[in-house]
């Protein structure tokens, strides 16, 4: 069974003093309505976009 | 689960929110950008063994939830992305390994840093033949491992 980690789950876990500058805020997370392998090709579409414009 | 299969003690399966507590509230840095990582999800079985649990049946778990790694991991290889698996009992490393052997077609030179070389007989999945069962079928070329305990006399 897969099961998403969504934001919700992220921000369970995010200590109070939690800013723009936390690995925590700025991560992608899984969409929960997507299956594993939609997710995993947003995640790629994401890394690719952010490494064209970052490297 | 796999570790109770191995007649050790349970528990890592709570691992992934431990960590995740950790490496959420990280800072990011120009090292490590949070925008580099997708938290995708959990994998876990429907049914969760509880503590009356035999050792065949934890052993028999531990091998779907072998075959759950695999699907979900080679979705992201597929995808293009590189796996990072945290918690559950080193079984994961099985799993791991089928699926990069399965995308793409060749054994994997794998470190294993370990106390444990997870050598151990192939006597039903558990937490400590992950590489046993991987070298039975030509998944593994020979690996070094590092941090390995020294046998009690």
């Amino acid at each position: 069974m897969f099961t998403a980690f969504t934001q919700q789950h992220c921000d369970a876990l995010l200590s109070i003093r939690a800013n723009e500058t936390k690995l925590g805020q700025q991560v992608l997370l899984a969409n929960p309505k997507l299956n594993l392998a939609e997710n995993a090709q947003l995640a790629a579409n994401a890394a690719r976009v952010w490494h064209h414009s970052h490297c | 689960m796999s570790a109770r299969a191995n007649f050790g003690r349970g528990g890592a399966s709570e691992t992934l929110h431990a960590c995740m507590a950790q490496f959420l509230n990280l800072q990011s840095n120009r090292f490590l950008h949070g925008n580099q990582c997708a938290i995708i999800g959990q994998i876990s079985l429907t049914t969760q063994p509880d503590s009356t649990t035999s050792v065949d049946a934890l052993r028999q778990a531990t091998a779907e939830l072998d075959q759950l790694v695999i699907d979900a991991t080679s979705q992201l290889f597929q995808a293009g992305l590189e796996p990072i698996v945290i918690g559950g009992g080193h079984n994961n490393a099985y799993g791991l390994l089928m699926a990069i052997k399965a995308y793409t077609g060749l054994p994997v030179a794998a470190v294993n840093l370990d106390p444990h070389s997870d050598f151990r007989l192939r006597e039903g999945r558990h937490s400590g033949n992950g590489f046993s069962y991987a070298c039975s079928q030509w998944c593994v070329r020979p690996l070094p491992y590092f941090g390995a305990a020294r046998a009690k006399k």
